[in-house]
Order: C-alpha cells, then sequence, then structure tokens
C-alpha cells in the first residue's frame, strides 16, 4: 500500500533562526517532488526532519495515517523505512558493494538478502561489480550502489539530499535516469533536494521552492517556469530579466519593453517586470529599440546582451537579429511572458 | 619508477636520511650490541630461569592492559561522539586528562590506595573486623595490578583515535545505516566500529608500544616483564649486552606490532570521507540511558585520572612537612621538555613531510621510528652512552643533554609522527602539485602549504612530544648532566626508597605540568573540527 | 606555529647556553663530582656545608647503585665521578670488583670507622650503619619464637612470613652472611624452609612487608631497622600506628644482627682524588656523621654522634662480625640459592 507522506506546520529553530518556518509539503506516492531553493534556504534541515534525522520544533509528519512526528512523539529514523540517499554516496568503506546494498534486508537470510542485492545492483547496471570495495568504484557506480541500498528494503518513500552534484556532468545524466527508472517503478513518494533548477525540472513532477525556511510556491515545472508568484520564485527557475516599471496614468505598468498589466489588487506606484531571456524575439520593426552589446551563438541557440535605455536585458533567441553589435535591433517579448510584481 | 631510482637525491632525501640516522642511532647500536655481544652465560642464565618468566609477564600485562583500554575507550569514545547526555562536553575533553598522569605516577597512587594499609583494605578490615590474612582482595603488586595501572594511564590513546575515527568517519554513512533501519547498537557494530577499526587498531598499537615499554610501573610494582629484565641483566648481573639481547624481542614485539597496525590499515581500504561536513546530531539520552552514559564516563575518569590523582594531593596534604625542594627539578624538566619536544618534532617533521612526498627511505624511517618508540627509554640510553663512548665525551655537561635529546628523539619521534601524518593527509596531494606547478620550491612548499595546513597537527605533536618527555624516566634518569634532577627523577627516586609520601608532591607537579598541554590538546580536539560544538 | 617553534627553540638555547656556561666556568678551589644511590635532601645541606668548609664545590648526581655503577663503567677513563656513595656493602663490592674504586690511605677514616666497617685496603669505608632485623607481630608471636633468623625456617612460623624479592640487595647481602655462618648448605635448608613458611609471594619493599605484618596479612618479616623508625616518627599518624602495631626483633645468637653500611669509596679515575678524601674525611665529621644519618634514620657510624629522632626506642644489639667483604663475595651464590628456592 503506497501512502504519501504529508508535512504540516513543520518548524526548526537553530537559536534565533527559523531554518524551517511552518512548512506544509505533501509527497505522492509515484510522484518525484523537488525541493529547489538556494543553499541556507533550509531544505536539508526539511529531508532530515521527514527523514527522523532531525527533531521538528512543531508541526507533524504522516505517512497515510501514521503520524512519524508530531509534538511528543517521534518515530526514530531507522524505525520510518524512509530511504536515504547523499551527495556523497555515504558507503560503508568497509564493505563490498553487495554488503552495502544488503545492509537494510535484515529480515532476511544470507542468500535471499544476496539474491535481493545482487538484483537490485543488477537493475541500476552493475552486474559485475558486485564484490567490489567502495574505493574501487568510480563516483557514479559509488552512487548506483547508494541507490540500489536505499531501494532494497522496500522503503515507503526516498529522500535524496543533492544526489547527483557529487558526479561529473557526464555521468550525472546516466546515474539521473537510472535512478529515476528506479525510482519510478516501485511508486513510492520521492523527494530531490536540489539548487539546480535545470536539474529539478528535468526530474520533478513537482517542485516546492523554499526561501528562507519557507515553501514559497509549489506546482508543476510548467506552471513554476511560466508563472511564478514571486520575484524570488521566478529567479529560482532559471535566469531572468529584471527591469523596473512604473504606474501609468492608465493604470498599466510602463516600462521600456511596453505597457503591461498590472497585478490585480495592487494600487503600488513601482514594479518590477521579469521575463525570461528565451521570451526575447527579435522582429523586423516595431517592438522596443536596444543597442546590441554583444552577441554569441551557443549551440542552437543565440546569446545577446542588450541595452535598451538605461535596462540591461538577456535574450536567448533562436535566430540572430543580422546587425552588428553596436547597432540598433528590435525586439518583442510577449505581454503573457512578462511577470510584473508590485515593489513597496 | 626507473626516474625514481635514478634521479639523484634531493634536499628532502637528504634530511630524512639525516634525521633517520639520528633517530636510528641508539636503537642500532642497542640492537648491534644484542646480536653480537649478547651471548654469554649471564644471557644463558637468563633463558634457564627468567626468560619465559619475563615473555610471559609482558605478554599478559600487555593482552591484559589492551582488554582493558578497549573495554573502557570505544565505548566512552562512541557515546561522547553520539549521545548527549549530562556531562558530555566535559566528559569529552576529561577523558584524555590521564595522558598527564606517567604509568608510574598512577602505580605509586594505586600501590597506595589498593595496598595492604591503603584506604580501601583498612576499610574492609574496620567494617569486617577480619585480619588481611582472612580475606581475598586482588593484588595490586601484580601482572593483573600493573596491567590495571598501564591501562588507566595509557587508555586516552585508543579514546583519542576511536573518537577522531567516529568523528571523521562520512555522517552521512551513519545516518544511512539509520535510515535503513539499524538500531543505534547496530549502526556501532556494524558501521561505526567496523570503519573505525583503523584507527583504533593504530591508537591501541601506540599504547602497547608505551606499554611494553614501561620500566617505572612494572618495576615499583614488582611485575617481572622484559623491560624490567633488561634492567635486571644489566644492574644485577652488570651484563648490559644481554640485556640488549632481550630488548631484541621487544624490538621485534613493536615491529610485530606495528606490522598488525598497517596490514589492518590496508585491508580496510580507504577510510571515505565526506565531502560536506555536517553538524552530528547527537541523539538525547534521557532516564536511565542517561545516568548510565554519566555514570560509565565518571567511572572511566576515576579510574584513569580523578581517584589516583587525588590520592597523591591527599599525600602529598598528609606529608606537609617534608614538602621537598621543587624548584629546581620543576625547571629542569621544563627545559628538557622543551628541548627534547622540539628536537623530536623536528624529525617527526622531517619524517611526516617526507612520507606524504613519497620519499623511498620514508617507509623504513617509519618503521625505524616505530622501533625506537617501543624500545625501552633505558635501552636507547645505554645505546647512547655506547655511542659516546666511542666518541671521546663524558655524561657531564652539555655532552649529556645532546645524547639525551638523541635518545628522546630516537623514542619519541614515532609519537609526533602519527598526528603529522594524520593531518598531512587531509592535505591532498593536488595541493601539492598545484605549489609546484607554481614554481614552489619544496622548501616554500614546506612553508606556505604544508606547514600552515598541518598546523593543527603539528600543535598536537608539538604538545603530545612535550608531555611525553615531561613524563619520561629512565633514560632521563641515566643521561641527565650533573645537578640536573628532573621531577620524574626526584618521584621515581623517593618512591623507590619506600618514601611515597614524600613521592607524592612531585608527582603530582608532573601531572600538573602535563596537565595544561593536555587540556590545550584535548581542547583543540573537541572544538577544532566543525561541528564539534555547534554550528 | 611559528610562535610554536620560535618557543621551543629559544628554550633550546637557553638551556644550550646554560648547559654551556656551567662547563666553561672555572670552579676556585676544584670541584668534586659526587656519584650516589642515596636520594635525601638532607643531602643536599651535607654538600652545602662541605662546600661552605672546604671551598670545594660538590656536584652530584644520584641514581640507583646499579646505574651508577653501569654509567661509571660506560664512561671509563673519562669518569667525572670522584666519590662513590652506595647504601650497600655488598653494592660498593660491585664497584671495587668492576675496578671502578681505588684504595685510599686516609687516618682519619681509619681512627674514626671501626676496621670490619672499611675495606681493608681503603677502597671503601663505611659511614653509617642499618640493621636488617626480624619485624613481627606482637599480638600473634613473642620474640622467643622470631627472635634469631634460624627461627624463621621454623615449620610452626606456616603461613606467617612476609619476604621482599630476593634480588633486592638487602636480602642478598643478608644471605651472604648466612652463607658465612652457616656454611652453603646450611644456608640452603634455610632458605628452603622459610620459602615455605611465606604468607604470599614476594612483592613490594620492606615497607611493604610491616604494612602486611600491621593489617594481619603474615606475622613476621625481614626489614631494615629504619624503616620502621621513619614511620614510628611520620607525621601521619596512620603511619605511626602501623609501627606501633609491630616490634623489631634484633638476632642475639650466632654472630648476632646482620649490620650493613651506607658507605663510600674513591673513583679509580677520580679527577680530584684529594678533594674526595677530604669529601669522605668531612663525612665521619660529627656534622657529616648528623646530617648522614638525620633523615634516613641509619646509626652513625662514629661513636658518640648523637643519634636521631626515634633510634632511641631500638635495643642495643650486637653487631655481627662477619667482615663486609664477604657480603660482596658470597653474593652471586647467594642469588642462585634464593632462585633455586623458588624464592623470586
Amino acid at each position: 500500500m503506497k501512502q504519501p507522506i504529508i508535512a504540516t506546520g513543520l518548524a526548526r529553530r537553530y537559536g534565533e533562526l527559523n531554518v524551517v518556518d511552518h512548512v506544509d509539503i505533501t509527497l505522492e506516492p509515484g510522484k518525484v517532488t523537488a525541493l529547489l531553493g538556494a543553499s541556507g534556504a533550509g531544505k536539508s534541515t526539511l529531508l532530515r526532519m521527514l527523514a527522523g534525522l532531525e527533531k521538528p520544533d512543531e508541526g507533524s509528519i504522516k505517512l497515510g495515517d501514521t503520524v512519524l512526528s508530531a509534538p511528543g512523539i517521534m518515530v526514530p529514523a531507522e524505525q520510518r523505512r524512509i530511504g536515504l540517499i547523499f551527495q556523497d554516496f555515504a558507503l560503508f568503506p568497509h564493505m563490498k558493494a553487495i554488503d552495502n546494498v544488503r545492509f537494510g534486508l535484515t529480515d532476511l537470510s544470507r542468500t535471499e538478502g544476496e539474491a535481493i542485492a545482487a538484483d537490485w545492483l543488477v537493475r541500476l547496471g552493475l552486474p559485475d561489480r558486485l564484490q567490489a570495495y567502495p574505493h574501487q568504484l568510480s563516483g557514479g557506480e559509488q552512487q548506483r550502489v547508494a541507490i540500489a541500498r536505499a531501494l532494497a528494503p522496500s522503503p515507503v518513500a526516498i529522500l535524496m539530499d543533492e544526489p547527483f552534484s557529487g558526479l561529473d556532468p557526464a555521468l550525472r545524466d546516466e546515474v539521473r535516469t537510472a535512478a529515476l527508472s528506479a525510482i519510478q517503478n516501485v511508486e513510492i513518494p520521492a523527494l530531490v533536494v536540489s539548487h539546480d533548477a535545470e536539474e529539478a525540472m528535468m526530474i520533478a513532477d513537482e517542485i516546492a521552492i523554499m526561501d528562507r525556511g519557507r515553501i514559497i510556491q509549489t506546482g508543476s515545472p510548467e506552471d513554476l517556469y511560466s508563472a511564478p508568484k514571486s520575484p524570488v520564485a521566478a529567479a529560482a527557475l532559471g535566469p531572468v530579466n529584471d527591469i523596473t516599471g512604473t504606474r501609468a496614468d492608465d493604470g498599466l505598468v510602463e516600462a521600456v519593453i511596453g505597457r503591461l498589466k498590472a497585478p490585480e489588487r495592487a494600487d503600488n506606484e513601482r514594479f518590477r517586470v521579469m521575463f525570461r531571456p528565451d521570451a526575447v524575439r527579435f522582429v523586423e520593426s516595431g517592438g522596443t529599440a536596444a543597442r546590441l552589446a554583444s552577441i554569441r551563438r551557443i549551440g542552437h541557440h543565440y546569446r545577446a546582451e542588450l541595452e535598451a535605455g538605461k535596462e540591461l536585458i538577456l535574450a536567448l533567441a533562436s535566430d540572430s537579429p543580422g546587425i552588428d553589435v553596436g547597432a540598433t535591433a528590435n525586439i518583442h517579448i510577449d505581454p503573457d511572458q512578462c511577470f510584473v510584481f508590485p515593489v513597496d | 619508477m626507473r626516474r625514481v631510482l635514478t634521479r639523484l637525491p634531493s634536499v628532502g632525501d637528504v634530511l630524512v636520511f639525516a634525521a633517520l640516522c639520528l633517530v636510528g642511532l641508539p636503537l642500532l647500536v642497542t640492537v648491534g650490541v644484542g646480536v653480537f655481544a649478547g651471548g654469554g652465560p649471564v644471557w644463558d642464565h637468563i633463558t634457564e630461569t627468567f626468560f619465559w618468566t619475563y615473555l610471559s609477564g609482558s605478554v599478559s600485562v600487555l593482552a591484559l592492559s589492551a582488554i582493558l583500554m578497549l573495554a573502557a575507550a570505544i565505548p566512552t569514545a562512541w557515546i561522547v561522539t553520539v549521545y548527549d547526555f549530562p556531562g558530555r562536553a566535559v566528559f569529552s575533553w576529561l577523558l584524555i586528562l590521564p595522558l598527564a598522569a606517567p604509568g608510574y605516577v598512577l602505580a605509586f597512587s594505586y600501590a597506595d590506595l589498593l595496598g595492604v594499609v591503603g584506604p580501601i583494605q583498612s576499610g574492609i578490615r574496620e567494617a569486617t573486623g577480619l585480619a588481611a590474612r582472612d580475606y581475598w582482595f586482588p593484588d595490586i603488586r601484580s601482572r593483573w595490578g600493573c596491567a590495571f595501572v598501564l591501562a588507566a594511564a595509557l587508555y586516552p590513546y585508543v579514546y583519542l583515535s576511536a573518537r577522531a575515527a567516529f568523528t571523521t568517519q562520512s555522517i552521512c554513512t551513519l545516518e544511512a545505516a539509520q535510515s535503513l533501519g539499524a538500531s543505534p547498537f547496530q549502526r556501532f557494530k556494524r558501521v561505526a566500529l567496523p570503519g573505525a577499526r583503523p584507527a583504533i587498531a593504530a591508537g591501541l598499537a601506540l599504547a602497547m608500544m608505551e606499554a611494553a615499554a614501561d620500566y617505572g610501573a612494572a618495576d615499583f610494582l614488582g611485575v617481572q616483564t622484559l623491560t624490567v629484565g633488561v634492567f635486571r641483566a644489566w644492574s644485577s648481573f652488570s651484563d648490559p649486552a644481554a640485556g640488549a639481547r632481550l630488548a631484541l624481542i621487544l624490538v621485534g614485539l613493536a615491529l610485530t606490532l606495528l606490522w598488525i597496525e598497517r596490514t589492518r590499515r590496508g585491508e580496510a581500504g580507504y577510510q571515505a570521507s565526506s565531502i560536506r561536513w555536517r553538524a552530528l546530531q547527537r541523539t538525547r539520552l534521557r532516564g536511565p540511558n542517561a545516568i548510565a552514559a554519566t555514570l560509565l564516563c565518571t567511572g572511566v575518569f576515576a579510574w584513569g585520572f580523578a581517584i589516583p590523582v587525588s590520592r597523591l594531593a591527599w599525600l602529598a596534604v598528609e606529608a606537609y612537612a617534608f614538602t621537598p625542594p621543587l624548584l629546581e627539578p620543576l625547571r629542569n624538566s621544563f627545559l628538557l621538555a622543551c628541548v627534547g619536544a622540539s628536537a623530536a618534532f623536528a624529525t617527526s617533521l622531517v619524517f611526516a613531510v617526507g612520507a606524504h612526498r613519497k620519499r623511498p627511505i620514508s617507509k623504513f624511517a617509519s618503521w625505524v621510528a616505530a622501533a625506537g618508540y617501543a624500545t625501552p627509554g633505558a635501552v636507547l640510553a645505554l645505546g647512547g652512552i655506547y655511542a659516546l663512548g666511542v666518541l671521546p665525551f663524558t655524561l657531564t655537561g652539555i655532552a649529556a643533554l645532546v645524547v639525551l635529546t638523541l635518545v628522546y628523539m630516537s623514542r619519541f619521534t614515532a609519537a609526533g609522527t602519527g598526528p603529522l601524518t594524520a593531518a598531512l593527509e587531509r592535505a591532498p596531494a593536488s595541493l601539492n602539485f598545484a605549489a609546484r606547478s607554481l614554481g614552489a620550491s619544496p622548501f616554500r612548499r614546506l612553508m606556505k602549504v604544508d606547514l600552515p595546513i598541518i598546523l593543527p597537527g603539528a600543535a598536537a605533536a608539538g604538545l603530545i612530544l612535550f608531555v611525553e618527555t615531561l613524563k619520561e624516566l629512565p633514560a632521563t634518569l641515566m643521561l641527565r648532566p650533573t645537578n640536573f634532577d628532573t621531577l620524574a627523577v626526584r618521584a621515581y627516586a623517593y618512591a623507590s626508597d619506600e618514601r611515597l609520601e614524600t613521592a607524592a608532591l612531585p608527582s603530582l607537579v608532573i601531572v600538573l605540568c602535563g596537565l595544561l598541554p593536555v587540556i590545550l590538546l584535548s581542547w583543540r580536539l573537541s572544538t577544532g573540527r566543525a561541528g564539534g560544538g555547534t554550528q | 606555529m611559528r610562535g610554536l617553534l620560535t618557543g621551543l627553540s629559544c628554550c633550546l638555547l637557553v638551556v644550550a647556553c646554560g648547559g654551556a656556561s656551567t662547563e666553561t666556568q672555572t670552579e676556585p678551589a676544584g670541584t668534586i663530582n659526587v656519584y650516589s644511590a642515596r636520594h635525601y635532601d638532607s643531602d643536599r645541606q651535607m654538600y652545602d656545608m662541605f662546600e661552605e668548609q672546604t671551598g670545594i664545590r660538590v656536584r652530584f648526581r644520584e641514581m640507583s647503585s646499579s646505574q651508577l655503577l653501569e654509567t661509571m663503567r660506560a664512561e671509563g677513563d673519562a669518569s667525572p665521578a670522584d666519590i662513590v656513595i652506595a647504601a650497600d656493602a655488598g653494592t660498593l663490592w660491585r664497584f671495587q670488583d668492576a675496578g671502578l674504586l681505588r684504595a685510599v690511605e686516609s687516618d682519619a677514616l681509619k681512627a674514626a670507622i671501626p676496621e670490619k666497617f672499611r675495606e681493608p685496603a681503603g677502597y671503601w669505608f663505611g659511614l653509617a650503619k642499618r640493621a636488617r632485623v626480624i619485624a613481627y607481630d606482637p599480638e600473634r608471636l613473642s620474640v622467643d619464637q622470631v627472635g634469631e633468623y634460624g627461627q624463621l625456617a621454623d615449620e610452626n612460623l606456616e603461613g606467617e612470613l612476609c619476604m621482599r624479592s630476593s634480588s633486592n640487595i638487602y636480602n642478598l647481602s643478608l644471605m651472604s652472611e648466612l652463607i658465612e655462618r652457616w656454611g652453603e648448605d646450611g644456608a640452603a635448608e634455610w632458605v628452603n624452609a622459610v620459602q615455605s613458611n611465606f604468607a604470599r609471594d614476594p612483592r613490594g619493599g620492606d615497607t611493604t612487608q610491616i604494612e602486611s605484618i600491621a593489617a594481619g596479612e603474615c606475622s613476621a618479616a625481614l626489614v631494615n631497622h629504619y624503616y620502621w623508625v621513619r614511620m614510628l616518627t611520620s607525621r601521619s599518624e596512620d603511619r605511626r600506628a602501623l609501627a606501633e602495631a609491630t616490634a623489631l626483633a634484633f638476632p642475639e645468637t650466632g654472630d648476632g644482627t646482620h649490620v650493613n653500611i651506607t658507605g663510600a669509596g674513591v673513583a679509580a679515575n677520580a679527577p680530584n682524588p684529594e678533594a674526595a678524601v677530604a669529601f669522605l674525611e668531612f663525612l665521619v665529621s660529627e656534622r657529616g656523621q648528623e646530617l648522614l644519618v638525620s633523615e634516613t634514620k641509619e646509626f652513625p657510624m662514629v661513636d658518640g654522634v648523637a643519634l636521631p629522632d626515634g633510634l632511641e626506642a631500638l635495643p642495643e644489639f650486637i653487631e655481627s662480625a662477619v667482615a663486609l667483604t664477604k657480603l660482596g663475595e658470597n653474593q652471586a651464590t647467594a642469588q642462585t640459592l634464593y632462585d633455586r628456592a623458588g624464592w623470586n
């Protein structure tokens, strides 16, 4: 029976600092949730509380209807059956790969345990590394062993703390694919802590953005990318242009790129207008005039820096404006792809 | 490989070789005398009469003390690292304090405490009305008692290495085990202990070498060990060469311990260290568990330090009228410890850096240093005296000081190399390569790269060497210049004159002198690493 | 780091300079080096007083007699030692036997020291006397039972004796004398019988034996008189009580009580033999004698010198007439007899 993990009002303080500040989060079975945020946002602490490695000051954690943590109740980590995967793999250095994987299979006989452990290592693509010690394995192989070890005891959920950032980029994709397919097969709730927006979008069904101890927005990668609810959320999902806007007489927001609709119920005079570099298009005429400061081809798109008035604008466009650096280009930004946030 | 073999020796090689000569000289002389001149009627007499007594004495004292040390050090190191309980922070460094007390000082104290007219047995007689012949009481003047005393003095070596290993083990590893359903005890047994085994074996080997080299405690307690036998061959039979031959067994024993330690380390593979360091979340113990943890730590601390030292203090107070003159011995002890420690530090540093840079003779050098470490100070001192005799020097004044320093180097270099090597291992080779690629000379690399990185380890090595030299007894006894008594020498002289109450004060002062460096050391060890306290 | 190194090197310098300065200093009226096996603080006063009286500077080196002997052997011709002081005739004999002493002539010494307490040729001289006697528990035994050395072999003392190790020089010297008195066979018979009366294995020093008697572990032991006297005059009430619970018996039959000496000789390679003889002569002067025994509680060698506190509690006794030179000559045989009897 696969059950969700539901955390309500979870809080943790270190002295005066609210590291995790009354967070609600639900991890659904079969779904990968990414916890995205800058370092120090409280992601790891949240993960450790879910795992049972750290005790919340407030709030509760439930697995379905079972209480894992609540005021006065603390099921220790070793009884939660929640799998953990760490950035530094955390393999037991004195045990072979197969013994590492077998570690959590304490209820089984040695032969049964070895059979299951071997099966997991094969599934993760390590059929011939069963007898290797951790120091004989490459980084990617170590992390595969760690994933097998976490999944072998049939955990109720799996939590991963920056699982792929210890690997070099070439390996990362490969291990990530192997890990995700293994996790999806067992249909349990999965949480990945990450500071890499691209990675989060690549693997997660749902992303929770964390900032200074709070989850500021949750949603599908698509929603978050195209409809962030705050400047921080906008910036969390990837590079974003950030220019100023002011209230015009007609109630619209005036910015160098044009006039945009103000957010509802905002009577502020000043705004931040944000849009992604890939929202910028070069047009033949019309639009906004901007001086081309630099342009460079990066793979299948162009990366251009433009100056419009006093604002700097970064563009990632599929085609080149066809003009020299220093000349003036016309750019157009779809108002629907602009996020307008009031400034106090 | 060929490049290594054919290149010209560098400055580093020459330094390592020079240090090796200094450290190896007393040992070489002793071994040479033992091998080539050790046979003879006295040697025959020893093999016919006391050989097995000495050997079984040494083996049983070593085995018993090893068991006691492991039993005391590992549980305390573990609970202090992973649990929180009343007094934990204080105990984590209190438990190191016995390092300040030499084995012979603890032997004086326990011989008095547990002796037939000591407070405990007197109490028993008063309470029961029995005479000493009517009840059984463990005899402190026995192999058991000697092991008990040596283990009390030396367990911190095991405690320190175990604690360091538990602390530096990837915390994630323990957390991974926890998430896989391992209970605290299973985490200890299946993950932490196997992972820490090489470090514990290394610490134990160090402690055993110290125990094997002990003369003061065994002699005072009347236990026949090989080291005592070496002395007896020399003092009762006037045949130091036979003593030197007996000492060969101790050197062999040391090399065996060393070999065990190194192969264990090899088998265990490398110790994975965490890329990120995270504060260890200590589990808070409550109720009976917390009380048990506090009691365990209190017990071990009381055994190694509180009880014997407070007994000495009491004896010293009781004998206040006999206060011996201590100012001069104190000054001498301090000066000698400074000189000895700096000399041994220099060779330790050369060895450690040489080993780190994979100098060809470094491996051999480390074996020589370890052999010197395990060899009784008196045996080395004998080698030093012979060496001096070949050169036309006497034991007055500066020459004696030089030879004594040489013996200290021979005896203690291994103790300093340990922490220095550990510190260097923390610096990846890439740092050195980087410095080299930036055109830094070996000296500049040492001063700008290696030394700053090993600073904490270097401070630890310096403090350890200071305390070791301060406590050293037999070599100091033999080689100190005339009119140059140290505290250790005075304390032992009084105690062997059966004037324990007079010996109490100098003994106490030795402990107090060693206490400050040891506290500094333990403070550094407890707070020096991120997450040791708060984060 | 640098601070530490600097500090250490400063220390090194200080010591080096200190050592060098004492080395190069020229002494006004010569210097003598005393190699002493005694560790009494009152000896410093003794050296100071000699310096005051003669202007000859005393430098001393204190360690166990065996270490002194081996040190002198190793130093050979270059040895700086002028005087050797040792606490047993057997030990002095070892020095003489090793060729480390020289014969000296001194009328003052001859006059002050009875003939049996000095080496006939003048290799060494007794300076203070100590008696090896029987300590016993007056509540369990009477002096009639343990008044003589021979009585310790008595069958009805089974389980009543405490002894220290046979390798101790006091026991070796006593045995050497008994060999002289009773012949090797008689002495062997005695040592076997005594060994079978042990209450426990040999352990500790003379003090330990007195303590064992006081605590009721055994009833009799061989001890030097001054250990008991020191207990009796201790500042500690507990120590005094131990002495008061025991009594000393001074053997009278045969040759009486075994008397040994603290003695001294002039080193074979003494750089300053005249000053050395002067020092010996000082030690048999009244003041020298008093200082020599005030702390040790030995008997002064010279008649008429005041006894140290505590000795008045001891009875008059018959001093053995066996020549002290025998103690050294029989030493090896004595050890062999002990070893054969299994008295460790």
